[in-house]
């Protein structure tokens, strides 16, 4: 069953004559983990806002399935962006509170949630008590509370030091071999990707056209370790030269 | 910050401030007229308390109705300029060149149209004191957090949600700083709206007895005058406390992480 399908989007801002997408078709099946490569500023967070609603495409169709109410996606931006007058709880809990659940019931939901996302005790705290990495998980939760169909990461990690970052990459992997939850991820980390994910997309060419789909057939349950086999380090010398060979043909675009 | 720093030098270096003003004034023979000791300033204050608040009241009455007209204007401007790109093309340019007038030339208008009931003052005040309020309100809503909108579309939430949310809260320390400039002005307006018509309020008090040269008078007023702005100032200051409480500790000590 698929969870996202995207058929023959083409994009472009107003103000401008460049293309970002042309004719891009891909899909996410569900309970997957797709992650998607490609070098900065060539319009990853415009696909994002496009498959959230925020964008409305020149042609094309994209659909999310599973469609029982109006919320459906999880959207988990590259800055932790919480609300800084909120709780922690109370931030978390505000994708229920927008969908009619009283602030009471919105509460003792995402309670029970706060002790497999490592954050009890940060209830009562503000943003600003917490550290980079609990307010990324802070973040997450408030994307996931809503069970959505679709979990939409951009770059969730990018902000936080190295350590915080293998940290967070590692809870993250348990929490979806644990909990299966379809992922549409953005990076810059070729192993953060390989790691995390069940296919991985890259981009090719410029406008997104045609992206190049890998399978990562490392098996499962992973863990850091996975990162140091000969089966992970061949997939990655493969997208290395991908991405190189990209690399060129951007220099000419 | 030691409790000396914190409390006892600013009463210090305020003290030694009056004291010279009440020694150094006899020290170099200022007649009475042009500065008069500071005592006599308290003096003046004590003999005339009652015709002091009598006028006090009028001239808080005054900035206060003002004051609170202003914030509902200049919030609702900022908002109507917010949302909507053609409303932001004519009012803005409006409220800009309604400030480029001096609103001294402008006050005899509104004592021709007002007369000299209470509102040719207020309209004084709400000159003064709702451009501040647009002009910060409206940068509070320009710099609300777009990643953080997107969060709550992408959760379902309506316009109306979002706006109440998201955009009402955001928008707070930046209408409350600007509540805090305008209310200081406020005072002053009430009281430029009292000297071009007026026979009650402060303002007009205090040029009274300028001309009778009654200098130590004039202060006694001045220093009232003062005392209402501060105490309309703290009225925002204890709005930020009530309402920006979540802040408290990220001045102090942005780096100071709790340890769960």
């Amino acid at each position: 069953m698929k969870a996202l399908e995207i058929e023959n989007l083409t994009f472009k801002y107003n103000d401008t004559n460049k293309l970002i997408l042309e004719d891009l078709s891909f899909n996410i099946n569900k309970n997957e983990f797709i992650t998607i490569i490609a070098p900065s500023g060539t319009g990853k967070s415009t696909l994002f806002r496009l498959i959230l609603g925020l964008l409305k495409p020149n042609s094309g169709s994209i659909r999310v399935s599973d469609i029982k109410g109006k919320n459906i996606i999880g959207y988990m931006p590259q800055k932790d962006s919480l609300m800084p007058w909120r709780t922690i709880l109370d931030n978390a809990a505000i994708g229920l509170e927008l969908n009619g659940l009283s602030k009471k019931e919105a509460r003792n939901k995402v309670s029970t949630y706060f002790e497999s996302f490592n954050l009890r005790g940060t209830e009562n705290l503000y943003p600003h008590e917490l550290s980079g990495g609990m307010r990324q998980r802070a973040s997450f939760l408030r994307a996931i509370v809503n069970n959505p169909s679709l979990l939409l990461l951009d770059e969730p990690f990018s902000s936080l030091d190295a350590l915080t970052r293998r940290k967070m990459q590692t809870w993250l992997l348990d929490l979806c071999q644990k909990e299966k939850n379809t992922v549409f991820m953005i990076t810059h980390d070729i192993d953060e990707a390989l790691l995390l994910s069940d296919r991985i997309l890259i981009c090719t060419e410029l406008p997104y056209k045609n992206l190049k789909s890998i399978d990562v057939t490392l098996p499962r349950p992973r863990n850091y370790d996975t990162t140091l086999t000969q089966d992970f380090l061949t997939l990655k010398k493969q997208i290395l030269n991908i991405l190189d060979s990209f690399e060129n043909i951007k220099e000419e675009f | 910050m030691t409790i000396f720093k914190k409390t006892f030098l600013p009463f210090i270096i305020g003290t030694s401030i009056l004291l010279a003003w009440e020694f150094l004034v006899p020290f170099f023979d200022i007649p009475n007229f042009i500065l008069p000791r500071f005592s006599k300033v308290i003096e003046a204050l004590w003999n005339q308390k009652e015709i002091l608040y009598k006028h006090s009241l009028v001239t808080l009455g005054e900035a206060l109705l003002g004051l609170s007209i202003s914030v509902v204007i200049g919030v609702f401007c900022a908002f109507s300029i917010y949302s909507s790109k053609s409303i932001s093309k004519i009012l803005y340019p409006i409220i800009v060149i309604s400030q480029t007038i001096p609103i001294i030339a402008l006050s005899p208008i509104m004592v021709m149209w007002f007369g000299y009931s209470i509102w040719s003052k207020v309209s004084v005040v709400i000159l003064f004191c709702f451009f501040p309020i647009v002009v910060s309100t409206l940068d509070g809503l320009n710099s609300v957090d777009k990643d953080l909108e997107d969060v709550l579309k992408a959760l379902g939430g309506s316009k109306t949600q979002i706006f109440i949310k998201l955009h009402m809260n955001s928008v707070l320390p930046n209408f409350l700083s600007s509540f805090k400039i305008s209310a200081t002005y406020s005072i002053a307006g009430a009281s430029i709206g009292e000297w071009l018509g007026s026979d009650k309020g402060l303002g007009i008090y205090v040029k009274r007895v300028a001309g009778m040269l009654q200098s130590d008078a004039v202060f006694a007023g001045i220093l009232v005058l003062s005392f209402l702005g501060l105490f309309l100032f703290s009225i925002g200051l204890l709005l930020e406390k009530i309402l920006l409480k979540y802040r408290r500790g990220i001045k102090e000590n942005t780096y100071e992480i709790k340890k769960i």
